[in-house]
């Protein structure tokens, strides 16, 4: 296995191209997909942000894009709660620092100048936009009008930020025009409603992006400037661009000499998803298409939801775009180029379309990615995988996702692992659940195969179809040196032991991993993610079901950015959903639910599922404490949680034992 | 161009029925329904999302005293709109939401599918202390950034 090889085989994307005057190695941008709120209250970049940006240098891209800064001192522009500034040369040490990073990776690199517009002035009473639109999101601040000297004092700030990019060592700068930022509200319909030369005609509309292009290309004439637009505002509906508008307005920046678009889709308030997992990879490729067909002689960089390395190099191959824009991908795997380029990409770790990282940061904590649990700590020598003092004998048990980040990271570190399960698979309860979900159950199930493909190359040592129990225990006494217990968590129902005929009720893992076969008329008790996505994957294969939700709402225990995702399919798939009701009675004839106000009602079913509780498999701990000399235990054995908690405790234990 | 069909006090019934959503509410708060066109004095359509308009009679849920009521109003543009709240609403939207079983449920499916655009006049500190969380979480209308 050659670096060469990888290479060879995705010919596209590792030919070297240019950005104006700059050779890039590669035709692969790293995109400042979101900002990562590491830094200070008062836009200084920090220790932890360098750190993490020292890996984004070393990720192989040919383009690295840093994360964008607000130029403004009065942070109109400052939509995020730790987000980096640059409006005064104070700041510079850092970014100084960061282009010496990127340089020294062999990389062009890009600042870019983020004014957030509609999205920002998070400190502040107000944010600024063309015209008073209310926003649609509370998250977001009501609205002022920006006057012309407001417009023609932010030209100044982005050229005095840019400028100082360029002292700062970068190479050039990237602005943006996207996802309802500042420039992109000045763009659209929907809140651009000015009767001045700033507003009316998508000419005047777009004015403002411009000028501002036109200062900052005559103030760095030499220096690449890449912007940021929409190919879909994904907002039409209430007054925003169409696709056509869109593409207009590339065109008018492309006629201001940008030596780079990047295409991107969707504002923050759009009603539909972009990003997420339950949109296909390489959906919008279409965009990208567009814009090289519009913009011929203007470099094209797109990346969105087209997280595959393969899927790109065949994009560029055909000439739908210049540049795979990619981050996300990278914040699960920095070291994806790498593995492209090695011919490894087997040992990628996908991005899910989770979407913690963006859960977290509308939460204005800093981002962490389900799937790199290492993200963010980059600075902290203790989330480093480094060689064992004391090389172990490891026993786990449980294969699913906690015992396998553990196993791996243990092994990566030269201890001897052995993973017990008594499954005859790994993935644990995350294997069925996976299967079932609506979304996209390809990048659930790739986690699976990552594991069993770094379990193999490791030489993770699988003994499946076995339980573990004090007898298995006592056969193995004093072979191994640590115990792992990461044996999940189950459904509790033992909590429906008060509840006459509970003895009919049906474990909803059971369903989902297949072990059970449910009737054709289900009512499905608990409305978290487990309940939720078995309920859908029944109904959507015909079943007819109910959801009975003790609390007031459901997918209390889903990820906030996905909740909504849910909520849609209930309704799409037209399943019943009663709540703050809870389960009375299972009969022959099905379910006996009361409500709030104590009206019982009879769900007529054949099948009674219970989806909650949950409760740790936590008996272990008890059976095996005066058994090994040392006992831990990660993920959801610990508390049910979900798969984020189990990846993230199972790679700390991993770093540390 | 009226936001409903039939008389909006076909309303009230819906918000008593919801009452728990309401009750957290501080007297005097509204949520405002505007129609989102409306037709000029040459019968041409224009958008009501505008800083001001022509004069366009609009629905109000207004919190009293006791509870919440349904009242008739003037929206004369964003800009004097006293609500904290807003509902702009595709034509005949409202009368799709009345004649469900679920009025509420059917809004809120009516805003999944654009047909009603949600709009905030007041921060997001404002709402919450004002007692809007139960009646916008009901609506599934995230209190944070999305990106999705």
């Amino acid at each position: 296995m050659s670096e060469r090889s990888g290479e060879a085989k995705l010919p596209h994307l590792f030919r070297r191209g240019r950005l104006g005057r700059y050779a890039t190695k590669n035709m692969i941008k790293y995109g400042a997909c979101c900002v990562s709120n590491y830094n200070t209250r008062d836009g200084h970049i920090t220790p932890r942000e360098l750190a993490r940006t020292r890996v984004i240098a070393n990720t192989g891209c040919g383009i690295i894009t840093n994360q964008g800064a607000y130029p403004d001192p009065k942070g109109e522009g400052k939509s995020y709660f730790r987000m980096v500034a640059l409006y005064d040369d104070k700041f510079l040490p850092q970014f100084e620092t960061i282009a010496g990073y990127i340089h020294e990776a062999g990389a062009v690199a890009i600042q870019q100048i983020l004014h957030a517009g509609r999205y920002g002035g998070i400190d502040l009473g107000y944010c600024v936009q063309p015209s008073v639109v209310p926003q649609t999101l509370p998250h977001f601040r009501p609205p002022r009008e920006m006057s012309k000297d407001d417009i023609r004092r932010c030209i100044r700030e982005h050229v005095d930020a840019a400028k100082r990019a360029i002292r700062a060592g970068f190479d050039g700068v990237e602005v943006t025009s996207f996802m309802g930022y500042l420039l992109a509200s000045f763009n659209s319909r929907f809140t651009n409603q000015r009767s001045d030369e700033y507003g009316g005609s998508l000419e005047n509309r777009g004015r403002f992006m411009r000028e501002l292009i036109d200062a900052v290309k005559q103030a760095l004439p030499e220096h690449p400037f890449v912007i940021r637009l929409n190919g879909a505002e994904l907002m039409d509906q209430w007054g925003g661009n169409n696709e056509d508008e869109c593409f207009e307005l590339m065109k008018q920046a492309a006629g201001c000499g940008v030596d780079m678009i990047s295409v991107t889709v969707g504002w923050q308030e759009a009603p539909e998803s972009s990003i997420g997992r339950d949109v296909a990879p390489g959906h919008w490729n279409y965009l990208a298409a567009r814009a090289k067909r519009e913009c011929p002689d203007t470099l094209v960089a797109f990346g969105n939801r087209l997280p595959d390395p393969r899927m790109a190099d065949a994009c560029l191959a055909k000439g739908e775009f210049d540049y795979w824009e990619v981050c996300r991908p990278m914040l699960a795997d920095p070291d994806l180029v790498h593995k492209a380029a090695e011919d490894r990409l087997d040992e990628v770790r996908r991005c899910i379309g989770s979407l913690n990282c963006l859960s977290r940061v509308f939460r204005d904590l800093p981002y962490s990615c389900t799937m790199n649990p290492a993200l963010g700590h980059e600075v902290e020598p203790e989330y480093s995988v480094t060689p064992a003092a004391v090389k172990k004998k490891i026993m786990v048990i449980g294969a699913g996702p906690a015992g396998m980040e553990f196993a791996i990271t243990a092994r990566r570190r030269g201890h001897e692992v052995t993973v017990y399960d008594r499954a005859d698979h790994i993935g644990g309860n995350l294997l069925g659940y996976a299967t079932r979900d609506l979304a996209r159950p390809d990048d659930l199930l790739s986690v699976v195969r990552h594991y069993e493909v770094m379990a193999t190359k490791l030489g993770v040592e699988l003994k499946l179809n076995t339980e573990a129990n004090a007898k298995l225990m006592r056969s193995v006494l004093h072979q191994y040196d640590v115990c792992v217990v990461a044996a999940g968590a189950r459904i509790d129902l033992s909590a429906y032991d008060g509840v006459p005929g509970h003895e009919r009720l049906v474990d909803a893992l059971a369903v989902a991993a297949g072990r059970v076969e449910p009737g054709k008329r289900v009512v499905v008790i608990g409305a978290g993610k487990i309940g939720l996505v078995v309920a859908e994957y029944l109904k959507k294969n015909g079943t007819e079901v109910t959801l009975v939700e003790a609390e007031k709402r459901i997918a209390g225990d889903v990820m906030p950015t996905f909740k909504w995702r849910h909520t849609a399919w209930v309704e799409e798939l037209e399943i019943p959903v009663l709540t703050s009701t809870r389960l009375v009675r299972v009969t022959a004839d099905g379910a006996v639910v009361v409500d709030a106000k104590g009206t019982e009602t009879t769900l007529p079913a054949d099948t009674v599922i219970a989806a909650a509780p949950r409760v740790a498999n936590q008996a272990l701990f008890a059976e095996f404490e005066w058994m090994v000399d040392e006992l831990h235990g990660c993920g959801d054995a610990l508390m049910p949680r979900g798969m984020d908690a189990a990846i993230h405790e199972g790679y700390r234990l991993g770093v540390r034992i | 161009m009226a936001v409903v069909a039939q008389p909006v006090f076909d309303w009230q019934p819906v918000l008593d029925v919801h009452v728990e959503l309401f009750e957290p509410l501080a007297t005097g708060v509204s949520v405002a329904l505007v129609p989102r066109w409306r037709e000029d004095s040459q019968g041409l359509r224009r958008a009501n999302i505008m800083p001001k308009t022509e004069p366009v009679p609009m629905m109000l849920w207004l919190r009293e005293a006791q509870a919440m009521r349904v009242r008739e109003g003037i929206f004369t543009g964003l800009a004097s709109l006293a609500s904290d709240v807003l509902l702009i609403v595709e034509d005949g939207a409202l009368d799709v939401a009345l004649a469900h079983e679920r009025p509420l449920s059917e809004l809120k499916r009516l805003l999944r599918r654009n047909r009603v655009l949600f709009m905030v006049l007041r921060t997001r500190d404002e709402l919450r202390e004002r007692g809007w969380t139960e009646f916008l979480e009901a609506l599934g209308l995230p209190f944070l950034g999305t990106c999705r």
